[in-house]
C-alpha cells in the first residue's frame, strides 16, 4: 500500500482507531494475568521438584517448558485473534500498534485492498516451507546424518573395545605381576636355600678341616709320643746294657773273677729299676 | 525494512501496520520467492553445509564442525527424544532434528541484521511442520496400533459409561483437528509477538529521539538490546518445545497408554 494511503487512513478514522487500540490492549492485559499465574506459579513449583530431587532435574525441566508452552498458548490465542498493543505516556497515546481485523479495516476502509488475518498463510510461502522442509528432512535421512552417525557407533564401537583391551591388560598386568612375584618369591627361596646350603657345607667343610686336623695332631702327638717311648726304652735298653757291662766289669775287678754276665742282668735291672723309681 | 507508515498526529507516535512489518514483497515474482521463502531456504542449507562438512571428516575423533553437528545430535536425543518417546524413539532423529534444526533458523533469523524477520511469524511454515507432525503421529498411531489407535484416543481408559460419547468427540477432536493448528499457533504467535515486541521497542527508539522525549531512550534502548537477548532465547525455546510437542505427539502414539 501507499505511504499516503496509509497517512489517509490512519489521519481518517484515527478517534475510531486509537479507542479499538485501547480496547483490545486492555483486553489483551486480562487476558496474560491469567496465563502470567499459571506459569509463575508452574516454574515455582518445578524449581520446587528440582531443589527437593536434583537428580530428576532433567525430566522435570523438560515437563516444565511443555507445561509453560501449553499455558503460554492460552495467552498468545487471545493476542492473535486481537494483535493491538497500546503504548500510553502521561495518558497520551504515543504508540498504536494496531492489527486486529477492526482496526485495520477502520484505518483502511480507503483503500479497496483487503487485509488478509495473518493466521492464514500465504500460498506460496507454504510451498516455499514444504519444499524446504522435505528437502531438509530427506537429505537429513538419507544424506547427511547416516555417516555422521556411523562414524559415532564406530568410536563408540572402539571405546568399548579400547576399555575391554584396557580391562584385559589390567587383568594381564596383575597377572604377570603375580607371577613376577611368584618367581621372585621362588628365587628368593632357592637363593635362601643355597646360601644356607653353602653355610653348612662350609661349617661341615670346616668341621671336616679341624677334626683331620686334630686327628693329624693327635697322630703327630701319639707318634711322637711312641718315639719318646722308643727312644727312651732304646736309651734304656742301652744303658742297662752299658751299664750292665761297667757294673760286671767293675765287679770283676773288685771280685778278682769273672762274673757271668747273664747271671748278673737281674741284679742290674733291679738296681737300675730301683734307680728309677 | 520498517517503513513508518503514518506522520505523527496529535503527539501520536506512528507505528507501521502489521502488513508492513509481516509481509514481503516477492522477490523472484514468477516463483512467489520471497524473504521467507529465502529464510527458510538458508535453514536447509547451512544445517546441510554443515552437517555434510561433519559428515566428510576423517577420523574418529571429532573437532570443529563436527563437535557441532554431534552436539545437536547429542541434544535432540538426550533432551527431547529420550524423555518424551523413549528409546525406540531414536528412529525418529531425522525427523526431529530437522525440526530443531528448521525452526530455529526460522527463528533466530528474527535478531540477524539484515534478515530480522523470524519466518515462523509467517503462518506457512509452523503450519506446514505441524501438519508434516500431525501426519506422521497418525500414521506411526496407526502403524504400531492398527485401527485400534483412534479407538484408544476415542475412548481413554477410566472414564464413566455416561460420559463416553462427550470424551469420544472431545478427544477426536482435540487430538486429529485441533492439535495441528495449536502446534503450529504456539511457534507462530510466539515469533510474531516477539517481532512486534523488537519493532515495537525500535520504533520507540527511533520515535522518541527528539526533544524532551530523548531522556526517553534511557528506558527503550536498554529495552531493545534485553529484548533482542531474550528473543535470541525465545527462538531456542520454541525451536525445543515445537520439536518436543512433536515428539510427544509420535511418543503417544508409538505406546499405547495405560
Amino acid at each position: 500500500m501507499s505511504l499516503a494511503a496509509q497517512v489517509i487512513a490512519q489521519t481518517g478514522d484515527e478517534l475510531k482507531s486509537a479507542a479499538a487500540a485501547e480496547g483490545a490492549g486492555f483486553a489483551y492485559g486480562l487476558a496474560a494475568i491469567g496465563p502470567g499465574i499459571g506459569i509463575g506459579y508452574l516454574v515455582g513449583q518445578a524449581v520446587q521438584a528440582m531443589a527437593r530431587q536434583p537428580e530428576s532435574a532433567g525430566q522435570v525441566q523438560t515437563t516444565m517448558f511443555l507445561g509453560v508452552a501449553f499455558t503460554e498458548a492460552l495467552a498468545l490465542e487471545t493476542k492473535e485473534d486481537d494483535v493491538t498493543i497500546a503504548i500510553t505516556v502521561d495518558g497520551e497515546e504515543i504508540l498504536i500498534l494496531a492489527a486486529d481485523e477492526e482496526s485495520t479495516e477502520s484505518g483502511e476502509a480507503t483503500e479497496a485492498e483487503e487485509v488478509p488475518n495473518p493466521v492464514i498463510p500465504e500460498p506460496a510461502e507454504v510451498v516455499w516451507a514444504a519444499i524446504s522442509f522435505f528437502a531438509l528432512w530427506a537429505l537429513m535421512k538419507f544424506v547427511l546424518l547416516p555417516p555422521i552417525l556411523a562414524k559415532r557407533a564406530e568410536r563408540e564401537e572402539k571405546i568399548l573395545a579400547d576399555r575391554e583391551a584396557a580391562d584385559r591388560a589390567t587383568a594381564s598386568l596383575a597377572e604377570v605381576q603375580g607371577e613376577y612375584d611368584a618367581a621372585l618369591a621362588a628365587a628368593r627361596t632357592e637363593a635362601d636355600g643355597i646360601i644356607e646350603t653353602a653355610r653348612n657345607e662350609a661349617g661341615d667343610h670346616r668341621s671336616g678341616v679341624m677334626a683331620d686336623a686334630n686327628t693329624e695332631i693327635a697322630g703327630m702327638r701319639a707318634d711322637a709320643a711312641s718315639g719318646l717311648d722308643a727312644s727312651r726304652t732304646d736309651a734304656i735298653d742301652s744303658m742297662r746294657g752299658d751299664v750292665g757291662d761297667i757294673a760286671v766289669a767293675a765287679a770283676s775287678a773288685v771280685l778278682g773273677k769273672d762274673l757271668d754276665r747273664g747271671a748278673q742282668q737281674g741284679a742290674i735291672d733291679a738296681a737300675l729299676s730301683g734307680g728309677d723309681n | 525494512m520498517l517503513v513508518i507508515a503514518a506522520e505523527a498526529t496529535d503527539g501520536g507516535l506512528p507505528f507501521p501496520s502489521l502488513s508492513n512489518l509481516i509481509e514481503w514483497p516477492n522477490l523472484i515474482d514468477s516463483i512467489g520467492l520471497n524473504k521467507i521463502g529465502i529464510i527458510h531456504l538458508l535453514s536447509v542449507l547451512i544445517p546441510a553445509i554443515v552437517f555434510f562438512l561433519a559428515g566428510q571428516q576423517k577420523g574418529l575423533v571429532p573437532t570443529g564442525i563436527r563437535t557441532i553437528a554431534e552436539g545437536v545430535i547429542e541434544f535432540v536425543e538426550k533432551q527431547i527424544i529420550l524423555p518424551a518417546i523413549g528409546p525406540d524413539g531414536l528412529k525418529y532423529l531425522p525427523l526431529l532434528l530437522s525440526f530443531f534444526l528448521f525452526v530455529f533458523f526460522g527463528n533466530i533469523t528474527e535478531v540477524i541484521p539484515f534478515f530480522q524477520m523470524p519466518a515462523n511469524a509467517r503462518m506457512a511454515g509452523p503450519l506446514v511442520l505441524a501438519l508434516v507432525a500431525w501426519g506422521m503421529f497418525i500414521a506411526v498411531g496407526v502403524k504400531h496400533q492398527g485401527i485400534g489407535y483412534f479407538k484408544e484416543v476415542a475412548f481413554p481408559p477410566g472414564v464413566p459409561k455416561a460420559l463416553l460419547p462427550l470424551v469420544a468427540f472431545i478427544e477426536l477432536l482435540s487430538t486429529f483437528i485441533l492439535r495441528p493448528f495449536s502446534h503450529a499457533v504456539r511457534l507462530f504467535a510466539n515469533m510474531l509477538a516477539g517481532h512486534i515486541l523488537l519493532v515495537t521497542f525500535a520504533v520507540l527508539c527511533i520515535g522518541v529521539a527528539s526533544g524532551i522525549l530523548y531522556i526517553l531512550e534511557l528506558v527503550t534502548f536498554p529495552g531493545l538490546v534485553l529484548f533482542t537477548a531474550f528473543e535470541m532465547f525465545v527462538s531456542v525455546i520454541q525451536a525445543f518445545v515445537f520439536t518436543i510437542l512433536a515428539a510427544v505427539y509420535i511418543g503417544g502414539a508409538l505406546h499405547p497408554s495405560h
